[in-house]
């Protein structure tokens, strides 16, 4: 029998504002939206690089701070880590190009043109040292990294994983008309950690996620709206079966509660 | 191998690299020849070991080449996941925008590529997943198949991968100090930086019961050093994690392996890292090391599968290649790099990856007897 998953703790950077476990924090008057995100909001000390990091770099951090402060699983010398990034680094390799062009490419920007780059000042500023895994499938990157997640608890290869799901779209994307008609245009950013261990937390949540193949292609479900519902539920504290359907498969996350 | 006696099987696969297909590849290999030109790079004024044909760099011509290598007319589509896995893949895309305002038949994105590649193979109704784990993709897509196929979630996997140097990529080493003026020296005292080269490969695994000289994928395992965005941590101590969990994953003791598929990129500190590594490990009984990239370039997030692949079939003849460009020991650690083929004595072969950002990844692969 497989041993339980549970939430130990989640954060979410939307439009609206800023989610973790005591509810919905409004951007102050001077912030449209995720972009706008300050570390002041999401880390109580100076962090110098927060300011030069990319919007995806910055909403993966800002979450998983989020996540990570509220949690109190301790080990993250074990703890795992798995990012589903809808567009990789796109937005980083368009301001790459351009000091390529210029004449004088940019190493600091070169080394953050990778979809893996959102993990790694995470990694770096919380001393996370578990198994990675970064997955840049588009639309369904983010419940894959939550199924890449449950495999690697599931196998022991660690008791806990941080999941990061990150969507960011700059204005530096609009130069190139060619980008995916069907990624969405507004910035969000999830952050769950799940854990082996029944976190001290009541209710605490057990987790249980279930992949159905479809035999047709399908149209994607909104990434952020599904995992928007999985939030509300844990807010409300309430067991809930969350249901999206993905081009190729069905997701069913199961949300049982154990007081 | 699980109760019933399965495992996860590499079925086959194909590489194209400088050298050629896998088995033109591994005929230079123990030859020691390198297919490192050593004028330009997109520009650069460093070595390179670019696709052996130039036909090979476009995605579409690739894509068929390595197609027609693997059968997978007699599997299930249905349970079957297709795995694409790259570091930047092609990324030539936004160049001819930005430069010609032209675009491609795929976006500079990995999962538009991933998508033309699918439907090439004549795969549209399979799951896609992109693993983009920097210079680790191909063996963190490994370990991420072994979970599927030994979890029962998956009957097949096709991993494909293709990481192809561009301007792009050229630049951005260079502007690194990263690359070397001559050719990568894996190992070696005079070492100066890596090589870039071209790569693809595919790959075809499945979970049944194995049968003498089958190639098992027994376990992998990965980490994070935790340390710097581009260097490797200096202790060795993340991918020796890796190795550990991968070892363990695949209840496997470390005297029980036969060599080391190193990731060897000859940069100064990335090989200093590895030998701590593999020290902390090993001890004092290191197995026979090599790695391919002194010959065939560092081929990118496609890499660590083609290297896995070409691990496979030096298994198949129980030889390890001579690591080319190696001559003297410049590792603190006395780890036994390969100067010559040699034999092995077990047919157990650990292969170790590095990417940026401090991913690492292992994977041990054996040959059922």
């Amino acid at each position: 029998m497989k041993n339980k998953i549970y939430l130990s703790s989640f954060s979410a950077i939307l439009e609206e504002g800023i989610y973790d476990d005591s509810g919905l924090k409004n951007w102050d008057k001077d912030q449209i939206g995720p972009q706008d995100i300050k570390r002041e909001q999401v880390l109580n000390k100076p962090y110098l690089n927060f300011g030069k990091l990319s919007l995806a770099d910055k909403l993966a951090f800002s979450a998983a701070s989020l996540s990570l402060t509220k949690s109190d699983y301790v080990n993250k010398e074990n703890m795992g880590i798995c990012l589903g990034i809808s567009t990789g680094s796109f937005s980083t390799d368009c301001r790459y190009i351009e000091t390529v062009i210029s004449g004088f490419p940019s190493p600091s920007i070169f080394s953050a043109t990778l979809p893996s780059s959102s993990i790694t000042d995470v990694a770096i500023y919380f001393g996370i040292k578990g198994p990675n895994r970064v997955c840049a499938n588009g639309l369904d990157s983010g419940i894959t990294a939550f199924e890449l997640a449950i495999n690697l608890i599931e196998f022991g290869k660690t008791d806990s994983v941080l999941i990061l799901i990150v969507n960011s779209i700059e204005s530096v994307d609009k130069n190139i008309p060619l980008i995916l008609p069907e990624i969405p245009k507004n910035n969000f950013a999830f952050s769950f950690i799940l854990t082996s261990k029944k976190p001290h937390i009541s209710p605490a949540f057990a987790i249980e996620l279930k992949i159905k193949k479809t035999n047709k292609l399908m149209n994607n479900d909104n990434a952020e709206l599904y995992f928007k519902e999985f939030i509300n539920s844990v807010l409300l504290k309430k067991d809930a079966n969350i249901k999206g359907v993905w081009k190729t498969f069905e997701s069913e996350i199961i949300l049982k509660k154990e007081e | 191998m699980n109760q019933n006696n399965n495992a996860v099987i590499l079925e086959c696969g194909e590489i194209l690299c400088s050298l050629g297909n896998l088995q033109e590849t591994i005929a230079d290999l123990f030859e020691g020849f390198s297919a490192i030109s050593q004028d330009s790079c997109f520009g650069v004024p460093v070595s390179y070991a670019p696709f052996k044909k130039k036909s090979w760099y476009d995605l579409k011509e690739n894509t068929k080449i390595l197609a027609s290598s693997i059968d997978i007319s007699n599997i299930n589509k249905e349970e079957t996941i297709f795995i694409f896995c790259a570091a930047k893949g092609d990324i030539s895309p936004i160049e001819k925008y930005y430069e010609k305002k032209e675009q491609s038949e795929y976006l500079p994105l990995l999962y538009s590529q991933a998508e033309y590649v699918k439907n090439i193979l004549e795969l549209e109704n399979c799951r896609t997943i992109v693993i983009s784990n920097a210079c680790a993709s191909g063996a963190t897509a490994v370990e991420v198949a072994w979970e599927f196929l030994s979890s029962g979630k998956a009957q097949n996997i096709i991993i494909f991968g293709f990481d192809a140097i561009s301007r792009f990529i050229s630049t951005g080493f260079y502007s690194l100090s990263a690359l070397s003026q001559t050719k990568a020296k894996p190992f070696d005292a005079n070492r100066d930086g890596l090589t870039l080269g071209d790569g693809s490969c595919i790959a075809l695994l499945s979970f049944r019961k194995p049968y003498s000289g089958d190639i098992i994928v027994a376990g992998g395992g990965s980490s994070n050093d935790a340390n710097h965005r581009t260097g490797p941590s200096r202790t060795g101590n993340g991918l020796f994690r890796a190795a550990k969990m991968a070892c363990e994953n695949a209840n496997i003791l470390p005297e029980k392996i036969g060599a080391i598929k190193c990731h060897g990129t000859a940069t100064k500190y990335n090989d200093a890292m590895e030998a701590k590594a593999i020290f902390s490990l090993f001890g004092e009984k290191i197995p026979p090391c090599f790695s391919v990239k002194g010959a065939i370039g560092h081929t990118s997030g496609a890499g660590s599968l083609l290297e896995i692949l070409i691990a496979a079939e030096c298994i198949k003849r129980r030889l390890i290649p001579p690591t080319v460009g190696f001559q003297i020991l410049g590792v603190e650690e006395n780890i036994p790099v390969s100067s010559s083929s040699q034999h092995i004595l077990s047919k157990t072969v650990l292969c170790l990856s590095a990417g940026f950002g401090g991913l690492n990844s292992a994977v041990v692969i054996m040959e059922h007897s």
